[in-house]
């Protein structure tokens, strides 16, 4: 065991070997975090201007008061909960080869929860009031408002995965062997957190009386389905760039795991949006006029009708190419299903499901609403950063697990190579 | 490490740093003009519930300065407490309402509200007789009133008992006072319109900029609840003109109402006539069976 | 007052008061002219109503209630309350007819409409305005 005293040293030794490789690496590195960057910064340019001249600059209103940022904050809360579909078999039933891959799933946690909290952040009206929100100094309306539990149940989740990412690539970049008892708890943890998150997140909405297009059980259950697609099928894509651009060694078995995984749940996932539509469209009357908005327009306004209905298109093609592909011999079939699956996802669970919520008005009025270009700017922005991140993440952790990010000096006591 | 020379990756390293920094400083360059607080004071203010007797004397002073400041106006912002055994409640006669929004105009200078979008707390749906059905409300007619066939019904705040606006606040920015009204502070509202996505009634309003009124039409009589300017970013909504209830007399709407179709007062107070409305005529609340427990009624006199 | 449409050599516009013809003394200049051409633009459009309904008969400046009970020209509401009880009762108790001033009256005064302010009494159907603008909607681009 090292001693308490020398993470004095090799702490800060280990941070600023992380710096180093996250800045290091060759052309098509550089290339990506430049156009990275620069997408970031535009959107930081955008978001500067709204929080001068208000939220006025978006295309909301006060009968669509939500849209894009807190639709964009439910499908990156979604991806952060589907990280949890790799640490199950990982931990719980002991799948070694995905054992080897699943800090990838932990980075991505950590990446969608920066996005996620940077949505809701650019959303608020007075971001420079937000130390209102914190227990004790503000005033925190917990248990009473979901909103608080969700500030919980992020910061909670960011916190536990930081932990555990940190924890494991601190420990073998001193060249120990992690010590369960430090991290094994916090990932069973995890697990429960990570259903936690995004259930918290749907009570948001489905709590709602005088919203019928949320005020549905429905709601949390397709919340976590979806996560259980969208999360394994972004992990998918990364795995596979991971395998071609780094010297990580990523086995099929993990990827042919994730894909086992997204066979079941992607039917499910259909089998709930079945569910709803149904009983939307059976039902009819009043309280389905959401429905028939987001499907079909409303008294001539129809402006969801072609993003719903391409998720739709998307999302059964993705479930065909899971279904239909075998991921020996035609993998490239399920990358395209995960890419689909992913925009699919992200119209369904975005703007699919905020906007119709608010469309027709409690008092039944019709006013649309589609983002404008400063919303765009500002989304793409923060999906960049997370994209930095999870970039950043991965690099220093592939350096660290392929022994390239090594601690200089060995720590004063004998160690066990990991 | 991988490097030919160490030195040099890290002078490059540097030098794109810098040009990191800089670029992200010149993007968020238009922050500069920011001014959401005046003072460190207006930061640090506490929830208006955490706010003694001496310290919301400054605040008041504080706004009424800084209204003067910004529109040359000198405004007296007062802050008035509920009476002691009032519970107030509305109610709206849809026999004799004729949809002429007199209410909503006087709502909208009453309450200083932002000029150029013709902001109000009051929105009248013009309704098809014999049928209550909100879908097929207007709230756009332009044609003389009241039309034949047609029934005027105008919809603002509820107040309600169990007001979902008031559950869903993360910080308690707004909550319901003892006399029934619900209240918004200002100053300390984030701006997360999670209130405006729970009101079944379309009664809350956003301040998506800095609302503005000319200063010769600032209406100077103001409240820290109510009217007095507010600014961007932040909530508002009906506080059933609490700087004028409180002191006993009626709300704008109410003497703007030229019909008389509108009755307010003390419902603890057996001889109000809110109080013999709500014995004597037929009244409903919308979306009752939402739960919400609205405070604002709606009758026919036939 | 009627309007005669006519005006003296100062340009007054010149009225005559209903008891002129309708009082004690007609006057002479009057008498014999049809009553329709002289009651010029005086619609009388209350339900099936003679002008000797509420007008007395003799003295057109006098009302009187249904058993003949004079009542003073100001005090017309108690004339329209024998036929409109509920509406009435509806103003006695604040939900019929508009006013201004305090709910609580041990605070100020309160100032309330006659009903003759909404309800003219010849032809009392309210008339139809125009309405205050419609809202301004953010969002919406009809």
């Amino acid at each position: 065991m090292t001693l308490p005293t020398e993470h004095v040293r090799t702490y800060p030794r280990f941070i600023w070997d992380a710096l180093g490789i996250a800045t290091d690496g060759k052309f098509p590195f550089y290339a990506w975090m430049t156009a990275l960057t620069a997408v970031f910064l535009v959107g930081v340019n955008a978001w500067a201007h709204q929080t001068v001249d208000g939220l006025a600059l978006t295309a909301l209103s006060d009968h669509v008061s939500w849209g894009m940022y807190i639709g964009n904050f439910t499908f990156a809360v979604g991806l952060a909960a589907g990280a949890v579909m790799m640490v199950i078999p990982a931990y719980l039933y002991k799948d070694h080869a995905m054992h080897d891959v699943v800090i990838v799933g932990e980075i991505l946690a950590i990446a969608a929860i920066v996005v996620s909290l940077a949505f809701v952040n650019v959303d608020l009206g007075r971001i420079d009031r937000a130390w209102h929100l914190m227990p004790v100094v503000g005033r925190f309306h917990w248990p009473v408002s979901m909103l608080t539990w969700d500030v919980l149940v992020l910061g909670g989740y960011l916190l536990i995965n930081l932990h555990v990412v940190g924890y494991l690539l601190y420990t073998r970049f001193l060249g120990q062997t992690p010590n369960p008892r430090w991290y094994v708890p916090f990932v069973f943890l995890s697990i429960v957190w990570a259903v936690s998150i995004h259930t918290v997140t749907a009570f948001l909405y489905s709590g709602l009386g005088g919203r019928p297009f949320w005020n549905t059980a429905l709601l949390a259950p397709r919340f976590i389905v979806s996560a259980f697609v969208s999360g394994p099928a972004f992990i998918v894509l990364a795995l596979q760039v991971v395998r071609r651009l780094t010297k990580f060694h990523v086995g099929d078995a993990p990827i042919s795991t994730l894909v086992k995984i997204l066979r079941v749940t992607v039917i499910i996932n259909l089998f709930l949006v079945f569910s709803e539509v149904f009983t939307e469209f059976y039902t009819g009357g009043s309280h389905t006029a959401a429905a028939q908005y987001l499907y079909f327009g409303l008294h001539g306004h129809d402006a969801l009708v072609p993003w719903i209905w391409t998720a739709i298109v998307f999302n059964i093609t993705s479930a065909a190419l899971f279904l239909s592909s075998s991921t020996r011999t035609h993998l490239w079939r399920v990358d395209i299903g995960c890419g689909l699956a992913l925009v699919g996802l992200w119209i369904e669970k975005g703007i699919g499901l905020i906007v119709p919520g608010f469309i027709p008005s409690t008092l039944h009025e019709v006013i649309e609403y589609l983002p404008n270009r400063l919303e765009w700017k500002v989304t793409l922005g923060i999906w960049a950063l997370g994209l930095m991140v999870f970039t950043i993440g991965l690099k220093v952790a592939i350096a660290v697990f392929t022994g390239r990010m090594r601690a200089a000096e060995p720590p004063a006591s004998p160690t066990v190579e990991a | 490490m991988i490097d030919e020379d160490p030195t040099r990756r890290l002078a490059l390293k540097a030098g794109g740093a810098t040009l990191g920094a800089a670029a992200f400083a010149r993007a968020l360059a238009p922050l500069t003009e920011w001014k959401p607080t005046t003072s460190v004071d207006e930061f640090l203010q506490k929830h208006y519930k955490e706010l003694d007797a001496a310290e919301m004397k400054e605040v008041l002073a504080r706004l009424e300065q800084d209204t003067l400041e910004e529109t040359g106006v000198s405004v007296s912002i007062a802050d008035p407490r509920p009476l002691p055994g009032v519970r107030f409640a509305y109610a709206l006669n849809l026999s004799i309402c004729i949809g002429c929004r007199r209410c909503a105009e006087a709502c909208h200078k009453e309450n200083n509200h932002d000029r150029a979008s013709h902001n109000s707390y009051i929105r009248v749906l013009e309704m098809e007789k014999g049928s209550l059905d909100l879908a097929k409300g207007n709230a756009h007619y332009t044609s003389p009133v009241p039309r034949k066939g047609k029934l005027y019904m105008p919809v603002q705040c509820h107040q309600c008992d169990n007001a979902p606006c008031v559950k869903v606040c993360p910080i308690e920015a707004t909550w319901k006072e003892a006399d029934g009204i619900v209240v918004v502070d200002y100053n300390w509202c984030i701006g997360c319109r999670y209130c405006e996505a729970a009101c079944p009634y379309h009664a809350r309003r956003f301040n998506w900029q800095k609302p503005e009124v000319p200063a010769e039409e600032i209406n100077p009589d103001q409240a820290y609840l109510s009217n007095r300017l507010r600014p961007q970013g932040v909530m508002e909504k009906c506080t059933f003109c609490l700087h004028r209830t409180r002191e006993g007399r009626f709300p704008a709407c109410l003497e703007a109402c030229p019909t008389g179709a509108r009755v307010f007062g003390n419902v603890l107070d057996p001889q109000s006539e809110i109080r013999w409305v709500l014995e004597n005529k037929r009244v409903f609340v919308l979306k009752e069976d939402v739960g919400t427990r609205p405070r604002f009624f709606y009758f026919f006199d036939e | 007052m009627v309007d005669t449409e006519r005006v003296d050599i100062n340009g007054t516009p010149i009225g005559v008061a209903c008891g002129t013809c309708h009082g004690p003394s007609p006057s002479e200049s009057w008498a014999g002219r049809e009553g329709e051409d002289f009651h010029t633009g005086l619609q009388v459009v209350h339900g099936d109503l003679a002008c000797e309904s509420c007008h007395d008969a003799v003295d057109k400046t006098r009302l009187h209630l249904s058993d003949n009970t004079p009542v003073d020209m100001l005090d017309a509401m108690t004339l329209c309350a024998q036929c409109h009880g509920t509406q009435f009762r509806d103003y006695r108790r604040g939900s019929h007819g508009g006013m201004s001033g305090y709910w609580d009256t041990t605070r100020g005064p309160r100032e309330r409409n006659h009903c003759v302010e909404c309800h003219a009494p010849h032809a009392p159907a309210v008339p139809r305005v125009s309405p205050a603008p419609p809202p301004i909607d953010r969002g919406a681009h009809e």
